[in-house]
Protein backbone atom coordinates (compact mmCIF):
# COMPACT_ATOMS: atom_id res chain seq x y z
CA UNK A 1 0.00 0.00 0.00
CA UNK A 2 1.24 3.49 -0.86
CA UNK A 3 1.48 6.34 1.63
CA UNK A 4 -1.69 8.47 1.79
CA UNK A 5 0.25 11.71 1.75
CA UNK A 6 3.05 11.36 -0.81
CA UNK A 7 1.57 8.44 -2.81
CA UNK A 8 5.07 7.32 -3.65
CA UNK A 9 6.59 5.40 -0.76
CA UNK A 10 5.24 2.24 0.82
CA UNK A 11 3.13 2.89 3.91
CA UNK A 12 4.67 1.35 7.01
CA UNK A 13 2.84 3.30 9.70
CA UNK A 14 -0.89 3.11 10.29
CA UNK A 15 -2.56 5.74 12.44
CA UNK A 16 -6.15 5.79 13.61
CA UNK A 17 -7.63 9.26 13.69
CA UNK A 18 -11.01 10.34 14.94
CA UNK A 19 -12.39 13.20 12.88
CA UNK A 20 -15.81 14.29 14.12
CA UNK A 21 -17.77 11.10 14.62
CA UNK A 22 -15.74 9.14 12.11
CA UNK A 23 -12.81 6.84 12.65
CA UNK A 24 -10.24 7.02 9.89
CA UNK A 25 -7.06 5.09 9.33
CA UNK A 26 -4.11 6.87 7.81
CA UNK A 27 -1.44 4.85 6.04
CA UNK A 28 1.84 6.72 5.99
CA UNK A 29 5.44 6.21 5.08
CA UNK A 30 8.12 6.90 7.68
CA UNK A 31 9.03 10.24 6.17
CA UNK A 32 5.50 11.68 5.98
CA UNK A 33 4.58 10.34 9.41
CA UNK A 34 7.49 12.16 11.03
CA UNK A 35 6.58 15.35 9.22
CA UNK A 36 2.96 15.11 10.26
CA UNK A 37 3.82 14.46 13.90
CA UNK A 38 6.10 17.48 13.98
CA UNK A 39 3.57 19.78 12.38
CA UNK A 40 0.63 18.59 14.46
CA UNK A 41 2.18 18.63 17.87
CA UNK A 42 2.53 22.41 17.98
CA UNK A 43 -1.18 22.82 17.38
CA UNK A 44 -2.90 20.75 19.97
CA UNK A 45 -6.20 22.17 21.10
CA UNK A 46 -5.94 23.80 24.49
CA UNK A 47 -8.56 24.24 27.10
CA UNK A 48 -8.76 28.00 27.37
CA UNK A 49 -9.96 27.93 30.95
CA UNK A 50 -6.89 25.99 32.00
CA UNK A 51 -4.58 28.28 30.07
CA UNK A 52 -6.14 31.36 31.60
CA UNK A 53 -5.86 29.92 35.01
CA UNK A 54 -2.29 28.76 34.63
CA UNK A 55 -1.21 32.14 33.33
CA UNK A 56 -2.69 33.91 36.29
CA UNK A 57 -0.97 31.42 38.60
CA UNK A 58 2.37 31.95 36.94
CA UNK A 59 2.10 35.67 37.32
CA UNK A 60 1.15 35.46 40.97
CA UNK A 61 3.69 33.07 42.45
CA UNK A 62 2.12 33.43 45.88
CA UNK A 63 -0.99 31.78 44.45
CA UNK A 64 0.87 28.88 42.96
CA UNK A 65 -1.14 26.25 44.78
CA UNK A 66 -4.37 25.51 42.96
CA UNK A 67 -6.17 24.93 46.19
CA UNK A 68 -4.96 28.20 47.70
CA UNK A 69 -6.17 30.18 44.68
CA UNK A 70 -9.40 28.26 44.61
CA UNK A 71 -9.98 29.01 48.25
CA UNK A 72 -9.14 32.65 47.82
CA UNK A 73 -11.51 33.12 44.87
CA UNK A 74 -14.11 30.47 45.52
CA UNK A 75 -16.44 32.85 47.33
CA UNK A 76 -16.59 35.35 44.46
CA UNK A 77 -19.78 35.59 42.48
CA UNK A 78 -21.55 38.18 40.34
CA UNK A 79 -24.47 39.77 42.14
CA UNK A 80 -26.19 40.60 38.83
CA UNK A 81 -26.35 37.16 37.24
CA UNK A 82 -25.19 34.80 39.99
CA UNK A 83 -22.23 33.43 37.98
CA UNK A 84 -19.69 32.05 40.46
CA UNK A 85 -16.00 31.29 40.51
CA UNK A 86 -16.55 27.57 39.94
CA UNK A 87 -18.49 28.28 36.73
CA UNK A 88 -15.77 30.59 35.52
CA UNK A 89 -13.09 28.05 36.36
CA UNK A 90 -14.96 25.33 34.49
CA UNK A 91 -15.79 27.27 31.31
CA UNK A 92 -13.24 30.08 31.13
CA UNK A 93 -16.16 32.38 30.43
CA UNK A 94 -18.18 34.96 32.28
CA UNK A 95 -21.93 35.09 32.79
CA UNK A 96 -22.82 38.70 32.02
CA UNK A 97 -21.20 42.10 31.37
CA UNK A 98 -21.27 42.96 35.10
CA UNK A 99 -19.18 39.86 35.89
CA UNK A 100 -16.12 41.85 34.81
CA UNK A 101 -16.61 43.99 37.90
CA UNK A 102 -17.06 41.05 40.24
CA UNK A 103 -14.17 39.04 38.79
CA UNK A 104 -11.84 41.92 37.93
CA UNK A 105 -9.23 41.11 40.58
CA UNK A 106 -9.21 37.43 39.57
CA UNK A 107 -8.93 38.22 35.89
CA UNK A 108 -6.59 41.19 35.87
CA UNK A 109 -3.29 39.40 35.38
CA UNK A 110 -4.72 36.88 32.92
CA UNK A 111 -6.12 39.69 30.76
CA UNK A 112 -2.73 41.38 30.80
CA UNK A 113 -1.00 38.17 29.73
CA UNK A 114 -3.52 37.41 26.99
CA UNK A 115 -3.52 40.79 25.29
CA UNK A 116 -0.99 43.33 24.15
CA UNK A 117 -2.35 45.91 26.55
CA UNK A 118 -4.90 46.31 29.31
CA UNK A 119 -6.72 49.44 28.14
CA UNK A 120 -9.10 49.62 25.21
CA UNK A 121 -7.94 52.12 22.60
CA UNK A 122 -10.24 51.11 19.76
CA UNK A 123 -13.64 52.32 18.67
CA UNK A 124 -16.50 53.18 20.99
CA UNK A 125 -20.09 52.26 20.19
CA UNK A 126 -21.95 54.82 18.09
CA UNK A 127 -24.70 56.94 19.57
CA UNK A 128 -27.43 54.64 20.80
CA UNK A 129 -30.90 55.98 20.05
CA UNK A 130 -33.17 53.45 21.73
CA UNK A 131 -34.32 53.25 25.33
CA UNK A 132 -31.63 52.16 27.80
CA UNK A 133 -32.58 49.02 29.65
CA UNK A 134 -33.43 49.68 33.29
CA UNK A 135 -30.68 49.43 35.91
CA UNK A 136 -27.88 49.67 33.35
CA UNK A 137 -25.15 51.55 35.22
CA UNK A 138 -23.73 54.75 33.78
CA UNK A 139 -20.42 53.69 32.33
CA UNK A 140 -17.34 55.08 33.96
CA UNK A 141 -14.93 52.34 33.11
CA UNK A 142 -13.90 49.54 35.35
CA UNK A 143 -10.84 51.38 36.68
CA UNK A 144 -12.83 54.35 37.92
CA UNK A 145 -15.34 52.08 39.62
CA UNK A 146 -12.45 50.18 41.20
CA UNK A 147 -11.02 53.50 42.39
CA UNK A 148 -14.31 54.49 44.05
CA UNK A 149 -14.49 51.12 45.77
CA UNK A 150 -10.93 51.43 47.09
CA UNK A 151 -11.53 54.97 48.29
CA UNK A 152 -14.56 53.78 50.25
CA UNK A 153 -12.53 50.98 51.81
CA UNK A 154 -9.79 53.47 52.68
CA UNK A 155 -12.26 55.73 54.47
CA UNK A 156 -13.57 52.77 56.43
CA UNK A 157 -10.07 51.58 57.28
CA UNK A 158 -9.05 55.03 58.52
CA UNK A 159 -12.24 55.36 60.54
CA UNK A 160 -11.46 51.99 62.18
CA UNK A 161 -7.84 53.00 62.73
CA UNK A 162 -6.60 50.02 60.66
CA UNK A 163 -3.56 51.89 59.45
CA UNK A 164 -1.63 48.99 57.95
CA UNK A 165 -4.58 48.13 55.76
CA UNK A 166 -5.06 51.81 54.93
CA UNK A 167 -1.45 52.09 53.75
CA UNK A 168 -1.92 49.14 51.37
CA UNK A 169 -5.13 50.68 50.04
CA UNK A 170 -3.46 54.07 49.62
CA UNK A 171 -0.70 52.50 47.49
CA UNK A 172 -3.26 50.72 45.35
CA UNK A 173 -5.20 53.96 44.88
CA UNK A 174 -2.08 55.85 43.83
CA UNK A 175 -1.21 53.09 41.38
CA UNK A 176 -4.69 53.26 39.87
CA UNK A 177 -4.59 57.04 39.65
CA UNK A 178 -1.31 56.83 37.74
CA UNK A 179 -2.90 54.38 35.34
CA UNK A 180 -5.92 56.60 34.85
CA UNK A 181 -3.71 59.62 34.26
CA UNK A 182 -1.91 57.74 31.51
CA UNK A 183 -5.27 56.87 30.01
CA UNK A 184 -6.54 60.46 30.03
CA UNK A 185 -3.33 61.46 28.38
CA UNK A 186 -3.84 58.89 25.67
CA UNK A 187 -7.39 60.15 25.14
CA UNK A 188 -6.22 63.69 24.53
CA UNK A 189 -3.31 62.69 22.31
CA UNK B 1 -36.69 35.68 4.39
CA UNK B 2 -36.60 31.98 5.34
CA UNK B 3 -34.24 29.94 3.23
CA UNK B 4 -33.50 26.23 3.20
CA UNK B 5 -29.78 25.54 3.58
CA UNK B 6 -29.69 23.24 0.55
CA UNK B 7 -30.58 26.22 -1.63
CA UNK B 8 -27.08 27.49 -0.88
CA UNK B 9 -25.15 24.67 -2.53
CA UNK B 10 -25.59 26.00 -6.04
CA UNK B 11 -25.07 29.65 -5.22
CA UNK B 12 -21.45 30.71 -5.60
CA UNK B 13 -19.69 32.19 -2.58
CA UNK B 14 -18.85 35.75 -3.60
CA UNK B 15 -15.78 35.78 -1.38
CA UNK B 16 -14.24 32.82 -3.20
CA UNK B 17 -15.70 33.00 -6.69
CA UNK B 18 -14.92 36.67 -7.40
CA UNK B 19 -11.53 38.19 -8.08
CA UNK B 20 -9.66 40.10 -5.41
CA UNK B 21 -6.24 41.63 -4.80
CA UNK B 22 -3.41 39.06 -4.52
CA UNK B 23 -5.88 36.23 -5.01
CA UNK B 24 -3.19 33.97 -6.47
CA UNK B 25 -2.08 33.47 -2.86
CA UNK B 26 -4.75 35.02 -0.63
CA UNK B 27 -8.11 33.30 -1.00
CA UNK B 28 -10.15 35.56 1.23
CA UNK B 29 -10.17 38.15 4.00
CA UNK B 30 -12.53 37.99 6.94
CA UNK B 31 -13.19 40.23 9.95
CA UNK B 32 -15.56 39.39 12.77
CA UNK B 33 -16.66 41.45 15.74
CA UNK B 34 -18.03 40.11 19.04
CA UNK B 35 -20.78 42.23 20.61
CA UNK B 36 -23.17 41.84 23.53
CA UNK B 37 -26.28 43.51 24.90
CA UNK B 38 -25.67 45.51 28.08
CA UNK B 39 -27.26 44.34 31.35
CA UNK B 40 -28.16 40.96 29.82
CA UNK B 41 -26.66 37.56 30.70
CA UNK B 42 -24.37 36.09 28.01
CA UNK B 43 -25.78 33.04 26.18
CA UNK B 44 -23.88 30.62 28.45
CA UNK B 45 -25.74 31.96 31.50
CA UNK B 46 -28.96 33.31 29.99
CA UNK B 47 -32.39 31.76 30.34
CA UNK B 48 -34.41 31.09 27.22
CA UNK B 49 -36.65 34.11 27.72
CA UNK B 50 -33.71 36.53 27.89
CA UNK B 51 -32.04 34.92 24.87
CA UNK B 52 -35.25 35.02 22.81
CA UNK B 53 -35.53 38.72 23.60
CA UNK B 54 -31.93 39.20 22.41
CA UNK B 55 -32.73 37.20 19.27
CA UNK B 56 -35.79 39.29 18.42
CA UNK B 57 -34.13 42.64 19.12
CA UNK B 58 -31.04 41.64 17.15
CA UNK B 59 -33.09 40.46 14.17
CA UNK B 60 -35.04 43.72 14.20
CA UNK B 61 -31.86 45.79 14.39
CA UNK B 62 -30.29 43.86 11.51
CA UNK B 63 -33.40 44.25 9.32
CA UNK B 64 -33.70 47.96 10.08
CA UNK B 65 -30.00 48.56 9.45
CA UNK B 66 -30.58 47.83 5.75
CA UNK B 67 -27.01 46.58 5.58
CA UNK B 68 -27.87 43.44 3.66
CA UNK B 69 -29.24 43.47 0.14
CA UNK B 70 -31.12 40.20 0.38
CA UNK B 71 -30.92 38.73 3.89
CA UNK B 72 -31.53 35.04 4.62
CA UNK B 73 -32.48 33.90 8.13
CA UNK B 74 -31.91 30.49 9.68
CA UNK B 75 -33.12 29.34 13.09
CA UNK B 76 -30.41 26.90 14.12
CA UNK B 77 -32.55 24.59 16.32
CA UNK B 78 -34.80 23.94 13.30
CA UNK B 79 -31.94 22.56 11.18
CA UNK B 80 -30.69 18.99 11.05
CA UNK B 81 -27.03 18.03 11.49
CA UNK B 82 -26.16 17.96 7.80
CA UNK B 83 -27.70 21.41 7.27
CA UNK B 84 -25.83 22.90 10.21
CA UNK B 85 -22.62 21.28 8.98
CA UNK B 86 -23.23 22.88 5.56
CA UNK B 87 -23.38 26.34 7.15
CA UNK B 88 -20.15 25.55 8.98
CA UNK B 89 -18.48 24.41 5.77
CA UNK B 90 -19.47 27.74 4.18
CA UNK B 91 -17.91 29.71 7.10
CA UNK B 92 -21.32 31.09 8.09
CA UNK B 93 -21.40 29.57 11.56
CA UNK B 94 -18.82 28.41 14.08
CA UNK B 95 -18.31 24.91 15.43
CA UNK B 96 -20.03 26.02 18.64
CA UNK B 97 -23.27 26.59 16.68
CA UNK B 98 -23.48 22.89 15.79
CA UNK B 99 -24.97 22.51 19.27
CA UNK B 100 -27.11 25.63 19.30
CA UNK B 101 -29.21 26.97 22.15
CA UNK B 102 -32.94 27.44 21.55
CA UNK B 103 -32.55 31.09 20.50
CA UNK B 104 -29.56 30.65 18.16
CA UNK B 105 -30.02 32.21 14.78
CA UNK B 106 -28.04 33.13 11.66
CA UNK B 107 -28.65 36.01 9.28
CA UNK B 108 -26.58 36.18 6.11
CA UNK B 109 -26.66 38.29 3.00
CA UNK B 110 -27.54 36.34 -0.14
CA UNK B 111 -23.96 36.54 -1.49
CA UNK B 112 -22.70 35.45 1.98
CA UNK B 113 -20.30 38.40 2.24
CA UNK B 114 -21.92 39.70 5.44
CA UNK B 115 -23.40 37.62 8.25
CA UNK B 116 -24.51 37.76 11.87
CA UNK B 117 -24.65 34.88 14.33
CA UNK B 118 -27.08 35.52 17.17
CA UNK B 119 -26.66 33.78 20.54
CA UNK B 120 -23.44 31.96 19.82
CA UNK B 121 -20.76 32.41 22.50
CA UNK B 122 -21.66 36.10 22.48
CA UNK B 123 -25.05 37.67 21.74
CA UNK B 124 -23.78 38.85 18.40
CA UNK B 125 -20.92 37.79 16.17
CA UNK B 126 -20.90 39.76 12.95
CA UNK B 127 -18.56 39.04 10.06
CA UNK B 128 -17.66 40.43 6.65
CA UNK B 129 -15.79 38.50 3.96
CA UNK B 130 -14.22 39.46 0.67
CA UNK B 131 -12.11 37.64 -1.91
CA UNK B 132 -8.33 38.09 -1.90
CA UNK B 133 -6.28 40.18 0.49
CA UNK B 134 -8.19 43.35 1.36
CA UNK B 135 -8.34 44.01 5.09
CA UNK B 136 -9.23 47.70 4.87
CA UNK B 137 -12.33 47.40 2.66
CA UNK B 138 -13.54 44.49 4.82
CA UNK B 139 -13.03 46.62 7.93
CA UNK B 140 -15.03 49.49 6.38
CA UNK B 141 -17.89 47.12 5.66
CA UNK B 142 -18.06 45.51 9.09
CA UNK B 143 -17.48 48.84 10.85
CA UNK B 144 -20.47 50.38 9.06
CA UNK B 145 -22.64 47.39 9.91
CA UNK B 146 -21.52 47.63 13.55
CA UNK B 147 -22.28 51.37 13.68
CA UNK B 148 -25.74 50.79 12.26
CA UNK B 149 -26.46 48.07 14.83
CA UNK B 150 -25.11 50.11 17.74
CA UNK B 151 -27.77 52.75 17.07
CA UNK B 152 -30.44 50.12 17.80
CA UNK B 153 -28.71 47.86 20.32
CA UNK B 154 -27.33 49.04 23.71
CA UNK B 155 -23.92 47.34 23.58
CA UNK B 156 -22.12 46.12 26.68
CA UNK B 157 -19.12 48.45 26.74
CA UNK B 158 -16.64 49.56 29.36
CA UNK B 159 -14.45 52.64 28.84
CA UNK B 160 -11.43 50.73 30.12
CA UNK B 161 -12.02 47.16 28.91
CA UNK B 162 -13.82 48.01 25.68
CA UNK B 163 -16.54 45.73 24.34
CA UNK B 164 -17.38 43.16 27.01
CA UNK B 165 -17.42 39.56 25.80
CA UNK B 166 -18.27 36.22 27.33
CA UNK B 167 -14.66 35.08 27.04
CA UNK B 168 -11.97 37.53 28.23
CA UNK B 169 -9.85 36.59 25.21
CA UNK B 170 -12.13 38.73 22.99
CA UNK B 171 -12.27 41.84 25.19
CA UNK B 172 -11.53 45.31 23.85
CA UNK B 173 -12.16 45.50 20.14
CA UNK B 174 -13.86 42.08 20.03
CA UNK B 175 -12.22 41.83 16.64
CA UNK B 176 -10.68 38.84 14.90
CA UNK B 177 -9.28 39.68 11.47
CA UNK B 178 -7.97 36.86 9.31
CA UNK B 179 -6.56 36.25 5.87
CA UNK B 180 -6.72 32.83 4.23
CA UNK B 181 -3.49 32.01 2.44
CA UNK B 182 -2.56 29.23 0.05
CA UNK B 183 1.10 28.44 0.73
CA UNK B 184 2.20 25.40 -1.32
CA UNK B 185 5.55 27.01 -2.16
CA UNK B 186 6.53 27.51 1.46
CA UNK B 187 5.19 24.06 2.31
CA UNK B 188 7.18 22.31 -0.43
CA UNK B 189 10.37 24.10 0.50
CA UNK B 190 9.89 23.09 4.15
CA UNK B 191 9.45 26.60 5.51
CA UNK B 192 5.95 26.36 6.99
CA UNK B 193 7.17 25.54 10.50
CA UNK B 194 9.42 28.61 10.43
CA UNK B 195 6.57 30.82 9.19
CA UNK B 196 4.30 29.51 11.95
CA UNK B 197 6.93 30.17 14.56
CA UNK B 198 7.73 33.69 13.40
CA UNK B 199 4.06 34.58 13.04
CA UNK B 200 3.33 33.22 16.51
CA UNK B 201 6.07 35.33 18.02
CA UNK B 202 4.50 38.41 16.48
CA UNK B 203 1.25 37.66 18.28
CA UNK B 204 -0.66 36.18 15.36
CA UNK B 205 -2.26 32.76 15.12
CA UNK B 206 -1.89 30.33 12.24
CA UNK B 207 -4.71 27.82 11.76
CA UNK B 208 -5.79 25.41 9.06
CA UNK B 209 -8.66 26.35 6.76
CA UNK B 210 -10.81 23.57 8.10
CA UNK B 211 -10.29 24.53 11.72
CA UNK B 212 -8.16 23.26 14.57
CA UNK B 213 -6.07 20.24 13.60
CA UNK B 214 -6.44 20.65 9.83
CA UNK B 215 -3.16 22.48 9.32
CA UNK B 216 -1.86 20.06 6.74
CA UNK B 217 -4.92 19.99 4.50
CA UNK B 218 -4.58 21.71 1.17
CA UNK B 219 -1.76 24.01 2.32
CA UNK B 220 -4.42 26.50 3.36
CA UNK B 221 -3.60 28.67 6.36
CA UNK B 222 -5.57 31.31 8.20
CA UNK B 223 -3.46 34.06 9.72
CA UNK B 224 -5.28 36.06 12.40
CA UNK B 225 -4.70 38.37 15.36
CA UNK B 226 -4.70 36.86 18.86
CA UNK B 227 -4.80 39.94 21.05
CA UNK B 228 -7.91 42.11 20.95
CA UNK B 229 -7.24 44.56 23.80
CA UNK B 230 -4.65 47.33 24.07
CA UNK B 231 -4.47 48.23 20.40
CA UNK B 232 -6.97 49.97 18.15
CA UNK B 233 -8.63 48.12 15.29
CA UNK B 234 -6.40 49.99 12.87
CA UNK B 235 -3.20 49.04 14.72
CA UNK B 236 -4.23 45.38 14.74
CA UNK B 237 -5.09 45.45 11.05
CA UNK B 238 -1.89 47.32 10.14
CA UNK B 239 0.23 44.70 11.89
CA UNK B 240 -1.65 41.78 10.37
CA UNK B 241 -1.48 43.44 6.98
CA UNK B 242 2.28 43.95 7.03
CA UNK B 243 2.93 40.38 8.16
CA UNK B 244 0.61 38.89 5.55
CA UNK B 245 2.36 41.04 2.92
CA UNK B 246 5.67 39.54 4.01
CA UNK B 247 4.33 35.99 3.87
CA UNK B 248 2.97 36.60 0.36
CA UNK B 249 6.36 37.86 -0.78
CA UNK B 250 8.06 34.76 0.65
CA UNK B 251 5.51 32.44 -0.93
CA UNK B 252 6.15 34.08 -4.33
CA UNK B 253 9.90 33.71 -3.87
CA UNK B 254 9.54 30.04 -2.94
CA UNK B 255 7.37 29.39 -5.98
CA UNK B 256 9.83 30.95 -8.37
CA UNK B 257 12.74 29.21 -6.68
CA UNK B 258 11.00 25.85 -7.16
CA UNK B 259 10.13 26.72 -10.73
CA UNK B 260 13.68 27.68 -11.60
CA UNK B 261 15.58 25.03 -9.66
CA UNK B 262 13.29 22.05 -9.22
CA UNK B 263 11.15 22.22 -12.28
CA UNK B 264 10.62 18.51 -12.87
CA UNK B 265 9.83 17.97 -9.20
CA UNK B 266 7.23 20.73 -9.36
CA UNK B 267 5.72 19.62 -12.68
CA UNK B 268 5.57 16.04 -11.41
CA UNK B 269 3.78 17.15 -8.25
CA UNK B 270 1.17 19.17 -10.14
CA UNK B 271 0.78 16.65 -12.95
CA UNK B 272 0.18 13.70 -10.64
CA UNK B 273 -2.38 15.66 -8.68
CA UNK B 274 -4.22 16.64 -11.87
CA UNK B 275 -4.23 13.00 -12.96
CA UNK B 276 -5.86 11.93 -9.72
CA UNK B 277 -8.45 14.72 -9.81
CA UNK B 278 -9.28 14.28 -13.48
CA UNK B 279 -9.40 10.48 -13.58
CA UNK B 280 -9.96 9.21 -10.04
CA UNK B 281 -13.23 7.49 -9.14
CA UNK B 282 -12.82 7.60 -5.36
CA UNK B 283 -11.02 10.29 -3.45
CA UNK B 284 -10.83 11.00 0.28
CA UNK B 285 -11.29 14.48 1.63
CA UNK B 286 -7.65 14.88 2.56
CA UNK B 287 -6.35 13.61 -0.77
CA UNK B 288 -8.78 15.88 -2.61
CA UNK B 289 -7.68 18.96 -0.71
CA UNK B 290 -4.00 18.23 -1.18
CA UNK B 291 -4.45 17.51 -4.89
CA UNK B 292 -6.56 20.64 -5.33
CA UNK B 293 -3.77 22.58 -3.67
CA UNK B 294 -1.30 21.28 -6.25
CA UNK B 295 -3.75 22.04 -9.06
CA UNK B 296 -4.22 25.59 -7.77
CA UNK B 297 -0.45 26.06 -7.82
CA UNK B 298 -0.32 24.72 -11.38
CA UNK B 299 -3.11 27.07 -12.48
CA UNK B 300 -1.28 30.01 -10.97
CA UNK B 301 1.90 29.05 -12.85
CA UNK B 302 -0.02 28.97 -16.10
CA UNK B 303 0.11 25.20 -16.60
CA UNK B 304 -3.64 24.96 -17.24
CA UNK B 305 -5.33 27.35 -19.61
CA UNK B 306 -8.78 25.81 -19.18
CA UNK B 307 -9.10 25.84 -15.37
CA UNK B 308 -9.23 29.10 -13.45
CA UNK B 309 -8.27 29.68 -9.85
CA UNK B 310 -11.83 30.43 -8.70
CA UNK B 311 -13.05 27.04 -9.90
CA UNK B 312 -10.45 25.45 -7.64
CA UNK B 313 -11.42 27.78 -4.76
CA UNK B 314 -15.02 26.69 -5.02
CA UNK B 315 -14.04 23.03 -5.12
CA UNK B 316 -12.27 23.52 -1.77
CA UNK B 317 -15.73 24.26 -0.35
CA UNK B 318 -17.85 21.92 -2.46
CA UNK B 319 -15.90 18.72 -1.75
CA UNK B 320 -16.75 18.88 1.96
CA UNK B 321 -19.06 16.16 3.36
CA UNK B 322 -22.29 18.11 3.86
CA UNK B 323 -22.06 19.80 0.49
CA UNK B 324 -21.77 16.35 -1.13
CA UNK B 325 -24.67 14.93 0.87
CA UNK B 326 -27.07 17.80 0.23
CA UNK B 327 -26.14 17.72 -3.45
CA UNK B 328 -26.88 14.00 -3.53
CA UNK B 329 -30.09 14.62 -1.58
CA UNK B 330 -29.36 11.87 0.96
CA UNK B 331 -26.97 10.80 3.67
CA UNK B 332 -23.86 9.13 2.32
CA UNK B 333 -21.44 6.73 3.93
CA UNK B 334 -17.79 7.69 3.97
CA UNK B 335 -17.16 5.43 0.97
CA UNK B 336 -20.08 6.85 -1.00
CA UNK B 337 -18.83 10.34 -0.29
CA UNK B 338 -15.42 9.47 -1.71
CA UNK B 339 -17.17 8.37 -4.90
CA UNK B 340 -19.41 11.47 -5.06
CA UNK B 341 -16.43 13.70 -4.38
CA UNK B 342 -14.40 12.17 -7.21
CA UNK B 343 -17.39 12.50 -9.56
CA UNK B 344 -17.98 16.15 -8.68
CA UNK B 345 -14.31 17.00 -9.25
CA UNK B 346 -14.12 15.03 -12.52
CA UNK B 347 -17.29 16.64 -13.89
CA UNK B 348 -16.22 20.14 -12.85
CA UNK B 349 -12.81 19.83 -14.49
CA UNK B 350 -14.27 18.14 -17.59
CA UNK B 351 -16.79 20.96 -18.05
CA UNK B 352 -13.94 23.45 -17.92
CA UNK B 353 -11.99 21.52 -20.55
CA UNK B 354 -14.93 21.43 -22.91
CA UNK B 355 -15.15 25.20 -23.17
Amino acid sequence: MLCNICHKNTATIHIQEIVGSEKKTLHLCQECATKKAQEDSSFQALNLAEVLYNISNQLNPEKKEDTAADQEHSGIFCSTCGWDYASFRKTGRLGCPDCYQAFYETLKSAIGAMHRGTTHTGKHPGAFHGAMPENAPADKGILRRELEKLQNSLNIAVANEEFERAAVLRDKINELKEQLKGEDHADKA
Amino acid sequence: MRTKPEQLIDSPLSWLADSGPDDDIALSTRIRLARNFSATPFPIAGNQEALMRVRNLALEAIRESDSMLDPMEFDLPALNDVEKQLLLERRLISREMLNPNQAACLVADKDESLAAMINEEDHLRIQALRPGFQLYPVWDRINQFDDALSRKIPYAFDAHLGFLTSCPSNLGTGMRASVMLHLPGLAMSGQIAAVKQATGKLGLAVRGFYGEGSENFGNLYQISNQSTLGESEKQIIDRLSSIVTQIIIHEKKSRSFLFENKQSYLLNHVGRAYGILRHGYMISSEEALNSLSALRLGVDMGMFSSVDIHTVNELFINVQPSHLQLRAGKELSSEERDTERATLIRETLKAKRGR
